[in-house]
């Protein structure tokens, strides 16, 4: 290589140099190697200070386990209550969406874990994972995933007993529900998130699950994306026993009451409606709570309660 | 004349690049010190900041040149890679690619932008079918064309993501276009692949010239037509795959800036080119800094704040008088 | 590239062309010498465009050859057969701000006209412009010129080509009375200077009998007379092809036109 077009190259050289050795995050302190739900080695450290998380649920395994870690989330993390109150206080920073995190506040914050969803953050934190900061994907398909992300959380921030104490309890609670229900055959159900399109939720779908432990049976379980949009039609002729609505339905409910099409569904024609607040089907490791309010809608009453003569069901739920 | 403007010209230019650059490299969530920068500070300067202002520079110059060479191709001042549906064609391929399973970072390189291309050639294909009759092209009948196939391309693009798990319902966010997880991968890839493209604008600006004269004449003068069209219908069609796969769609940079640039440096393709390239980077990096300022703490997508420039010069263009484009 | 001193500059033998199926051109044999002005003249739709395309090399023949200087048309590179024959069309839809300057320097292309004008480019296009009285246009904008105006600039083109063959496409629509003789008059002395040769199309009668040496008449694609104007193009010839009568006047060999009112009193 001559000696002009080396000069030339050299500048660019320096800057790579400079950026494979400069900026790296990772002291010489004890560290080791865990591998993420996406199968990628993340080297974090022991001791673990400081946490962004990308996505709600984990701002919620994070919080429980130990929410002062917690030090950056989304704007749509909704709980624990404390997550919320330390958001109020500024003690987390909102560093915005899940699919618009904004990096340079990430940065700024300078966490000692990143805490991610799937495959598209992944695709999305390269630039910080390239500075240095470890970037690890929960990214559970189900239940039995969701337990086990959480105590490997507890592992990782040094919270195993909590972790494991936590579990215990919604195991717990979910015996609980489980011996009251029995061997039953579960109640047609209709499970909508969304009026306008009307959205429900499908095929392994994390909301299928919890309506699955509540002795529902979705009557759109075979529909194969996680959540889809349907039509009136369809929702008659699978005509469900119960129907269960989230927050912001209430227009739709009074909309549908009145319509002839649908009285002869099941559900309408036993006034067998409820509506719940959404932050039932979202909650990640605490999601034995919302099992248990969609049982309650169920079947007419609490878990632990006695049945009352006949079926009870309520219009309005919790 | 032309002489004295084009010279003024490239001074006035690179003295908004320059100021550009300073303002795109000083503007973000946190405040960055000019002298003593903690580390935090110099690493987001040069990861984040840095790849972030060369990606725009390139994607925008891309672009431009693009919807240069379109304009010239089918000697038509309404188009541009968005507007004929390439960019659209283009997008198309990404999502394929991503649906594939192509997401590892080397993918900017190889899977999502070989794919995109792909996507734009067949979006490409698409609208010379549909825009031709008895082998010309009218000018209308092209946008037409281009509107036709850009929107069915969408729709296909918006089954995918219907379809699709969590990986492509993120696209939302990539396809509305945006620098905002931009990095070295990014920037490397613009810079190593753009240039390419343009580089062969450049050396067949002249013959792009002479096609200006119409398709006889041309072939008269001893262009060799066909070659040269195919050429450029590739390398614009390249060149729009490669910023779609990097920043998503960013339509309006390859109509506004050609035009802009040919009322000061004229028509011809050999100092046209150039100009261009580097006025539509600087173009970009403009509306990369407004969409990171104006809603803060978010981000606009860039495609946003070039649509809000873009669409009233669009109209604008449709509106004035029989002058130099003969509309 | 140098015309040969014997031997015509443009033969065609038997020469037929189809669109297609139709057939558009059939069996047209005729060949130019050095210096000749032919005027190609026929009704609309005869094929006369086509043959000009068809001798210029860009549509190929169904039958028959098209040979220039000797040598079949396709025979040549591209830009070989560029310096050898230029070709004046019809004005394209032409969109873009270009100078005239630089409209004009397109015609230096085929000479390897790149990135910077070389000297005989500059002196290439001074000239033509000079020859259209065009040089005053110079700076203006193509597109914010008047018809005849662009014509004349169009022509120029095709002049700073510098060949040694013209094939041209009504050169003389849009042009006012004085830069109708201008123009003719202008390819007249190439011809006669410079030994190009031209083979123009005309519908005037009486421009092509002060201009042009030889006429090729077509009708529906056939050739119906080739040859000397004042023998040629006569009253029987117009009326076979046209459907017009004419009376010719004759004045020291050159045939002088005169048309009257076909229906009206």
């Amino acid at each position: 290589m001559n000696l002009s077009r080396r000069r030339a190259l050299a500048p660019w050289v320096g800057l790579w140099v400079f950026l494979a050795l400069g900026c790296r995050k990772m002291p010489q302190e004890t560290a080791r190697n865990v591998t993420d739900d996406l199968g990628h080695q993340v080297r974090i450290k022991r001791d673990v200070r400081s946490i962004v998380s990308l996505v709600p649920t984990n701002s919620e395994l994070v919080c429980l386990l130990d929410c002062g870690r917690l030090r950056g989330g989304t704007r749509y993390d909704r709980f624990p209550e404390e997550l919320v109150r330390r958001v109020r206080e500024n003690k987390i920073r909102i560093i915005g969406g899940g699919f618009d995190p904004n990096l340079e506040m990430i940065v700024d914050i300078g966490p000692d874990l990143i805490l991610a969803n799937g495959p598209s953050q992944h695709k999305a934190t390269l630039p910080l994972r390239r500075m240095g900061f470890p970037v690890f994907s929960l990214y559970a398909q189900d239940i039995e995933w969701v337990k086990k992300d959480f105590l490997l959380l507890g592992e990782i921030l040094d919270r195993s007993e909590t972790a494991r104490a936590i579990v215990a309890e919604v195991e717990v609670e979910l015996e609980e529900i489980r011996k009251q229900f029995g061997g039953r055959k579960g109640k047609r159900v209709y499970l909508q998130t969304w009026p306008d399109p009307m959205i429900t939720v499908g095929k392994n779908s994390f909301s299928q699950s919890l309506l699955t432990l509540a002795g529902g049976i979705n009557v759109f379980e075979d529909m194969p994306f996680d959540s889809g949009q349907v039509s009136t039609e369809w929702i008659i002729q699978r005509n469900p026993e119960v129907m269960i609505f989230t927050d912001n339905h209430v227009e739709f409910v009074k909309r549908i009451s009145g319509r002839p099409e649908w009285q002869q569904v099941d559900a309408v024609k036993n006034h067998h409606i409820c509506l719940i607040h959404e932050t039932n089907l979202r909650r990640r490791i605490r999601f034995a709570v919302g099992v248990k309010k969609l049982y309650e809608c169920i079947y007419g009453h609490p878990v632990g309660a006695a049945a009352p003569l006949g079926e009870q069901a309520g219009r309005k739920g919790p | 004349m032309r002489g004295f403007q084009v010279k003024h010209g490239w001074f006035v230019l690179f003295g908004l690049l320059a100021a550009s650059v300073c303002l795109a490299l000083s503007t973000g969530p946190v405040k960055l010190s000019l002298f003593a920068m903690s580390v935090t500070e110099r690493a987001i300067l040069f990861n984040l900041r840095l790849p972030r202002l060369l990606s725009s520079f390139f994607v925008g110059g891309g672009l431009a040149l693009a919807g240069a060479i379109f304009q010239g191709l089918f000697r038509n001042p309404l188009a541009d890679s968005y507007v004929l549906g390439i960019s659209s064609g283009a997008s198309l391929g990404a999502a394929c690619a991503i649906v594939l399973g192509f997401t590892s970072p080397l993918a900017v390189f190889t899977g999502v932008t070989f794919f995109a291309f792909l996507g734009s050639l067949l979006a490409l294909a698409l609208v010379f079918y549909f825009g031709s009759r008895y082998g010309s092209i009218s000018p209308f009948r092209l946008l037409l064309a281009g509107l036709g196939v850009g929107l069915f391309l969408s729709a296909l693009v918006a089954i995918l993501m219907v379809m699709a798990e969590e990986e492509l319902k993120a696209l939302i966010f990539f396809f509305l276009g945006g620098f905002s997880s931009s990095g070295w991968e990014t920037a490397l890839a613009t810079l190593t692949l753009i240039p390419i493209g343009a580089w062969i604008a450049y050396l067949y600006a002249p013959e792009l010239n002479v096609l200006l004269l119409g398709n006889d004449a041309a072939q008269s003068s001893g262009v060799n037509t066909v070659v040269v069209r195919a050429l450029y219908a590739v390398t614009a069609a390249f060149l729009t795959s490669v910023s779609v796969s990097v920043a998503g769609l960013i339509g309006f940079v390859g109509l506004i800036v050609p035009h802009m640039v040919r009322m000061i440096i004229g028509a011809d393709h050999r100092s046209l080119f150039p100009f261009t390239f580097f006025a539509g980077g600087t173009f970009l990096i403009l509306c990369d800094t407004i969409a990171k300022v104006v809603v803060a703490p978010s981000e606009l997508p860039v495609g946003v704040v070039t649509s809000l420039c873009g669409v009233p010069f669009f109209l604008y263009l449709l509106k004035r008088e029989k002058g130099d484009y003969g509309l | 590239m140098n015309v040969m001193a014997n031997g015509p500059i443009l033969e065609t033998q038997d020469v037929s062309f189809a669109y297609g199926r139709a057939l558009v051109l059939r069996s047209i044999s005729f060949a130019i010498q050095p210096g000749e002005f032919v005027a190609l003249m026929g009704p609309n739709g005869s094929g006369k465009t086509t043959l000009l395309k068809t001798l210029l090399g860009i549509l190929r023949p169904l039958k028959g050859e098209v040979l220039i200087d000797g040598r079949p048309v396709d025979s040549y590179a591209p830009k070989q057969r560029a310096r050898l024959i230029g070709y004046a069309t019809q004005e394209p839809a032409f969109n873009f701000p270009l100078t005239v300057a630089e409209l004009v320097s397109l015609g230096r292309y085929p000479h390897g006209m790149r990135l910077k004008p070389a000297l005989q480019d500059e002196a290439a296009v001074e000239e033509a412009l000079r020859l259209t009285e065009s040089t005053s246009l110079g700076d203006r904008k193509f597109t914010t010129l008047s018809g005849g105006e662009r014509q004349k600039v169009l022509i120029a083109r095709v002049l700073a080509q510098t060949t040694h063959l013209l094939l041209m496409d009504e050169p003389t629509s849009h042009l006012d009375l004085y830069f109708q003789l201008q123009v003719l008059e202008t390819l007249k002395r190439i011809c006669r200077e410079k030994m190009a040769s031209i083979v123009a199309v005309l519908h005037d009668l009486n421009l092509v009998s002060l201009f042009a040496d030889k006429a090729l008449l077509l009708k529906e694609g056939e050739p119906v007379a080739f040859g000397k104007v004042a023998e040629v193009v006569n009253e029987q010839s117009i009326k076979a092809i046209f459907g017009v009568d004419v009376t010719v006047k004759s004045e020291t060999g050159t045939n002088h036109y005169f048309f009257q009112r076909r229906t009206l009193p």
